[in-house]
């Protein structure tokens, strides 16, 4: 039971890690709250499994499938929507980001109906792990998470393009003085961020087994809570506030009930909150 | 049109920001190797007028010549490649990073290559850069910061600054230090433009002063031709003593 | 100044008398869309307290519209108390429960506090669900009695729709008048220095904590009271109330009729309930038009469609 618990909630709380990641540098470029941000989680379920279901790709061709596929829808909702956000107040942010959810989760369930679909791929194999059956998807899940955590690390630190995103996070008008085209560079950051909670969806359907148009919604508020343990704009204190939550869920569904599972993440952030009003890692150097 | 190096040649401009115009019709000519201060009271349009010739207010109407092109429409990366940097009011680096990474930053919109020399002639300016260089900039003093800013904007090798209120928030030694490094900088040949709301320090080092009142420029000259006072009385009234009243007594 | 505030007491005489007359000309379904419009008005009204004067954001409004729903419910159907006495308490428990969560939760980032509301809310729809012997569950209540306008027992009793309207009406008055009171007042001058500048308000000594607590509150107290209408229209209410739908569609009136006016907030209650009710034509495309709709209106009029009307109205005998 104990082993349970701990292996889904790593696994459970590196997919929100790779959702809420996306979430915190979109937040840091741009200040606004994306309430689509569980959308994309959404669409790259969506993505592999039409790639599989119409287009009858194997599994492994329909992650990277998913994933450009949501690059692109990101990458016009980039232009179109989220560049306006710059310098916009607050408020602008999140009705917009509203509105987008809703085209996006009602779009999907005209073209494909509201109704749940099976999800058919993945490596589900389990191996033996300390004496439980832990499936191979979960497993690549949870590296998957740590390899582009420790990516995201290196480019925030070492390439022009992180070392950008971390400047129009720290001083947007000393930014557009440096002649730095910030509109491009919020635009990258919000594709790369879509981008990783696609990945996330396409790795994970493979585990919960089944997706709807409304899925999307649940991983967005999750993820609210993530980043703002985490201390927002934290990529770390992002991992660790993931799989913290992880795991309290995990514990909370095993022991208690899983109907109580989905107020884990506010009830933990509320208590978070009224004790440490930066979040957990708030002292750490943001972004 | 032969390319006069350094010069800029501002005529009828009139900018803003959004419908809200600041600007009013104003003229200014300087030439390569001038310091101009700009005075004028609050609101009188001086740090627009270096955001309009930065690319970053809106320009409505006239011509901002630079070399021999116009500027007006360009955006503050092409600006900064043809050879003009700006160092804006309140502070202008990336707190979080390395006095390094913000120098980085600062060559953004230069052409690939740009860095190494560059950087020891900004280090060579402000040594205490160089000393510094791993600290991030948010733990430098105030006065360290304004430098950093500076030779962030110096790292181009600008052949125009334009410099928005420097002493703000600096001690007095500091600001000594701060107007000294700008007379270096102007005497290596870079033309500078300055606003600064600390009149008496400014006319000390401009070679020029330019007052301006409600979006224009009403009166220019070397600081040597007005006195204090006289200056205080532009700022009032908008015109000089004993200078034949214009807006009345017209026959 | 005074032209203003003239044509906007006009303005609201005007609606006012317009609403009056209006169940005359109109069928049952539209009277039912305008009841449905006067009921999202008091959560709206308290979500532009809020959000409007005290700067903050909040998720909590339809929290406590539910909870203020729950609570008028059982106290009506367990001791069959009478609908003012019900409207009161479901106001006041809203009001109550804000406090615990604004201690925390007003003390952060703005961000912070978004996030923090919006949790509530999720908590307060897994208490519903899961609170069996109270609420039971994802069932709901049924058949809550409608209101009765007696002092203790017994009275009349509303039933038609338009006896409905005529309450909703004389509520939504009270609602506007009270919110009036408050905006005007001392405190309410001091929430809109907080807005307006809150470094600056607190350094002449203005409480903000304090003020933007009571903004919270009587936010819960504004959601609650409409709560209990709703459950007395309606006649149910299940966990479903606490769906992001419902706290998305009062974002949308407070802040794409004019966040911070009262007549914005008025007329987006109108226009927002009554564009919903039109979209229904088509349902398939309805979320879909009324996302893009969202998302027009925050770029075409940041600041809210009345804002806008009133300038397009004052420019002619303004300008030139």
């Amino acid at each position: 039971m104990l082993t349970d618990v701990a292996v889904n909630g790593i696994t459970a709380g590196s997919v929100y890690a790779l959702v809420a990641v996306g979430m915190t540098i979109i937040f840091g470029v741009l200040r606004a709250i994306n309430f689509a941000h569980g959308e994309y989680y959404m669409l790259g379920t969506f993505g592999a499994w039409w790639a599989i279901e119409t287009v009858e790709l194997p599994y492994l061709v329909s992650i990277p499938a998913a994933v450009v596929i949501v690059g692109v829808i990101a990458f016009a909702i980039g232009v179109l929507v989220m560049r306006r956000l710059i310098d916009a107040p607050f408020q602008i942010g999140v009705v917009a980001t509203l509105g987008v959810s809703l085209v996006l989760q009602n779009v999907v369930i005209l073209v494909f109906g509201g109704s749940y679909k099976m999800f058919d791929g993945g490596w589900i194999e389990p191996v033996d792990i300390f004496g439980a059956g832990v499936s191979q998807q979960r497993i690549i899940i949870v590296i998957a998470a740590l390899v582009i955590f420790g990516g995201l690390e290196l480019m925030v630190r070492r390439t022009r393009f992180g070392k950008t995103m971390r400047a129009v996070a720290q001083n947007i008008e000393a930014c557009k003085i440096m002649g730095v085209d910030v509109p491009r560079v919020v635009t990258g950051t919000f594709v790369l961020g879509c981008c990783l909670a696609a990945l996330s969806g396409a790795l994970t359907a493979p585990v919960t087994g089944s997706l709807y148009g409304g899925m999307g919604t649940a991983i967005t508020v999750k993820t609210f809570a993530i980043i703002v343990m985490g201390g927002v704009g934290n990529v770390g204190g992002t991992l660790l506030a993931a799989w913290l939550l992880g795991l309290m869920e995990s514990a909370v569904a095993g022991y208690l009930g899983l109907q109580f599972r989905d107020a884990v993440a506010f009830v933990a952030l509320i208590a978070v909150l009224t004790v440490m009003p930066g979040g957990l890692f708030s002292r750490r150097e943001r972004f | 049109m032969p390319a006069e190096s350094g010069t800029l040649d501002i005529q009828a401009l009139r900018a803003g920001y959004g419908p809200l115009e600041i600007i009013r019709s104003l003229d200014l000519k300087v030439e390569a190797g001038e310091f101009v201060a700009l005075m004028g009271p609050n609101g009188a349009g001086k740090s627009t007028l270096l955001k309009s010739i930065f690319g970053m207010a809106t320009v409505t109407d006239g011509r901002i010549g630079w070399e021999g092109q116009d500027l007006r429409g360009r955006k503050p990366g092409h600006i900064l490649r043809a050879g003009i940097a700006y160092v804006p009011q309140g502070r202008c680096n990336f707190p979080q990073m390395s006095v390094d990474e913000n120098l980085d930053m600062a060559t953004y919109a230069a052409p690939k290559g740009v860095g190494k020399a560059e950087r020891d002639y900004v280090f060579d300016l402000f040594p205490i850069l160089r000393e510094r260089r791993r600290m991030p900039a948010g733990y430098l003093s105030g006065g360290e910061q304004q430098m950093l800013e500076m030779g962030m904007a110096m790292l181009l090798r600008p052949r125009l600054l334009l410099i928005d209120e420097p002493s703000v928030g600096l001690s007095p030694q500091t600001i000594q230090k701060v107007f000294a490094e700008m007379i270096r900088i102007n005497q290596a040949g870079c033309t500078i433009l300055l606003v600064e709301q600390n009149t008496r320090k400014a006319m000390e080092v401009a070679s020029r002063a330019a007052v301006l009142r409600l979006g224009q420029v009403i009166w220019t000259g070397p600081p040597s031709a007005i006195s204090f006072a006289e200056l205080g009385e532009i700022f009032m009234t908008g015109r000089l003593p004993g200078a034949p009243d214009e807006t009345r007594g017209q026959p | 100044m005074g032209s203003d505030m003239r044509l906007r007491i006009g303005g609201f005489a005007g609606f006012l008398a317009l609403l009056l007359v209006a169940p005359a000309f109109l069928g049952e379904y539209q009277v039912h869309a305008l009841i449905v419009s006067l009921t999202f008005l008091l959560p709206a009204l308290g979500l532009n307290l809020i959000l409007g004067y005290a700067g903050m954001l909040s998720f909590a409004q339809m929290a406590f519209f539910g909870i203020g729903a729950y609570v008028s419910a059982l106290m009506a159907m367990r001791w069959g108390t009478p609908f003012w006495l019900n409207f009161l308490a479901a106001g006041v428990v809203a009001g109550v429960v804000a406090l615990p969560l604004g201690i925390p939760a007003l003390r952060l980032r703005k961000y912070s506090f978004v996030m923090c509301t919006l949790g509530f809310a999720v908590i307060a729809q897994t208490l519903a669900k899961n609170w069996v012997s109270v609420t039971r569950g994802d069932l709901g209540l049924s058949n809550v009695p409608r209101p009765m306008l007696g002092l203790w027992s017994g009275g009349i009793e509303i039933r038609g729709i338009t006896s409905y309207y005529y309450l909703a009406l004389g509520l939504s008055v009270i609602a506007v008048l009270a919110f009036l009171a408050i905006v005007s007042s001392p405190a309410g001058r001091y929430m809109i220095a907080i807005r307006e500048d809150e470094t600056l308000a607190a350094s002449v000594g203005a409480p903000t904590w304090r003020y933007r607590m009571a903004a919270f509150v009587l936010s819960g107290v504004f959601a609650g009271c409409g709560g209990s209408f709703y459950v007395h229209y309606y006649t149910v209410i299940s966990p479903t109330i606490f769906d992001p739908y419902y706290g998305n569609t009062l974002l949308v009136i407070v802040l794409g009729g004019g966040v911070g006016t009262l007549g914005g907030v008025v007329a987006g209650s109108f226009i927002f309930v009554a564009l919903s009710e039109v979209l229904r034509v088509a349902p398939d495309i309805r979320m879909i038009a009324y996302g893009l709709l969202l998302i027009v209106v925050v770029f075409g009029c940041p600041e809210g469609l009345l804002p806008l009307l009133m300038r397009k109205l004052r420019r002619p005998t303004h300008a030139t």
